[in-house]
């Protein structure tokens, strides 16, 4: 069974009248992005706890052993780069990775940063206590810069289950936003951690998701 | 019971109908493609286009849905042509947007439309060696599509392109965004199914008893019951 001459000649029309751009090289553009989005991430810690009537950058978290917040920030960076890792199309392949690699970063990364961050609360006292709305939203304000530069980075590309690589990206985004939380934020008790660390990475995952959908879907040429 | 076998063999182990295609042809004109070398993109079309067809009209069993999705299907690897990963293989790729596509049909009802309304190809042949021969094949090949469609999604999709469309395992999983572990999993119980329902055919009353499977959502979506008959 041979497809028809007709349709051949309907695709072989419809490709020269949108005629595209050969192999463009977009490393430089992403590495552009990521660079954007490291400083778009630092200006949101800088600046945005001083909405909150708090101090901005790493100041804040001087409460905290230096020990302790090198290891803390050590693990989470390496969360956030296996992370992304593992969702980006690093492989010679035009798909993203398969759904269980994708749900075990959406689902992963939550809880590693959770608990990476509990299992440090024994080393030191949290220097004051809070619930943790600042550090959801500044997780919030973060995320969305390192989304925005792995979603060009996954362009194109084909996801086969669009909902999870959008969690996933998402969850890779949440990682570098918490990498960046932790920056600034000294506390580690459990409830703060699941309130203000936990919580909005899955916030950020499921949003992920929803956009993913959207962003993945196969558009009518 | 050898009968029984063979006819299983023929059904389960069927090899792709599809002409040996080699993959490395298209991975190439798509290279070429993906440099600037615009004739190239018909060496692509003439590499795919009949697999991705074949392949769609099992899915849909309509000649005009089949066309819309190569034609959308190529078009959308056209739009990924300045983003081609180098040296990445283009017909997992393929069957993954065409998948997708169909699925996208599916969704929107047209499959179960056809199905319902039993679309036939209007270019397939309709005469046949004899009206008992016509009948016995029909009934033939209801029956197989009736066990296929009862199969699980999962299974079915894994053993299609498996058995139907000539895919590798790794391929395969590489469509289905699944390890090839799984695909091996899947497509063996589906053949087993396969095996089982035929036999049962072969030798159960009448009636015909199919074994009870999990029925897939698409297929139970299509009002199909748990023997295959539709409700």
């Amino acid at each position: 069974m041979m497809p028809p001459e007709s349709l051949k000649l309907r695709v072989l029309e419809a490709v020269r009248q949108q005629p595209l751009p050969r192999r463009t090289n977009r490393l430089p553009v992403t590495m552009g992005l990521a660079a954007l989005s490291a400083v778009a991430m630092s200006a949101v810690l800088q600046w945005a706890p001083r909405l909150f009537g708090e101090v901005g950058g790493v100041a804040h978290a001087v409460g905290r052993p230096a020990a302790s917040g090198t290891w803390i920030l050590a693990g989470t960076v390496a969360v956030a780069l296996f992370s992304t890792w593992l969702v980006l199309p690093f492989r010679r392949s035009m798909l993203l990775p398969a759904r269980g690699v994708l749900l075990g970063v959406a689902i992963g990364v939550p809880l590693l940063v959770g608990a990476w961050l509990v299992l440090w609360h024994t080393t030191y006292d949290d220097p004051f206590t809070r619930i943790g709305w600042r550090c959801f939203a500044l997780t919030a304000l973060t995320a969305p810069w390192p989304f925005a530069t792995l979603a060009y980075a996954s362009r194109r590309m084909e996801p086969r289950h669009p909902g999870m690589a959008g969690a996933a990206l998402g969850a890779a985004a949440g990682a570098w936003a918490a990498v960046m939380v932790e920056l600034w934020c000294p506390l580690a008790v459990h409830s703060h951690v699941l309130v203000g660390h936990v919580l909005p990475l899955v916030v950020v995952a499921l949003a992920g998701s929803v956009i993913g959908v959207r962003m993945f879907r196969l558009r009518r040429m | 019971m050898q009968a029984v076998m063979n006819q299983a063999a023929l059904v389960t182990d069927v090899r792709s109908d599809v002409d040996a295609v080699d993959p490395s042809r298209a991975d190439g004109a798509m290279e070429r493609y993906a440099c600037g070398d615009e004739a190239a993109f018909l060496d692509l079309y003439d590499e795919l286009a009949p697999r991705l067809y074949r392949f769609a009209f099992r899915w849909t069993r309509s000649r005009s849905s089949a066309e819309d999705a190569v034609q959308q299907t190529l078009l959308q690897i056209h739009a990924a042509r300045h983003s081609f990963v180098r040296g990445a293989a283009v017909m997992p790729w393929a069957y993954a947007i065409a998948r997708r596509l169909l699925i996208d049909v599916g969704r929107r009802g047209t499959r179960e439309e056809l199905r319902a309304h039993d679309v036939r190809d209007p270019e397939e042949a309709t005469t046949a060696p004899s009206p008992e021969e016509a009948l016995h094949w029909r009934r033939v090949e209801a029956e197989g599509q009736r066990d296929l469609r009862s199969l699980p999604s999962a299974w079915r999709e894994a053993f299609e392109l498996v058995k139907f469309e000539g895919l590798s395992v790794a391929e395969a999983a590489e469509v289905l965004g699944i390890t090839r572990a799984m695909v091996k999993i899947r497509t063996h119980r589906a053949t087993v199914a396969l095996r089982e329902a035929l036999a049962r055919r072969f030798h159960g009353s009448p009636e015909r008893t199919l074994r009870v499977v999990p029925i897939a959502p698409r297929a139970r979506d299509m009002g199909v019951g748990e023997r295959g008959d539709r409700t």
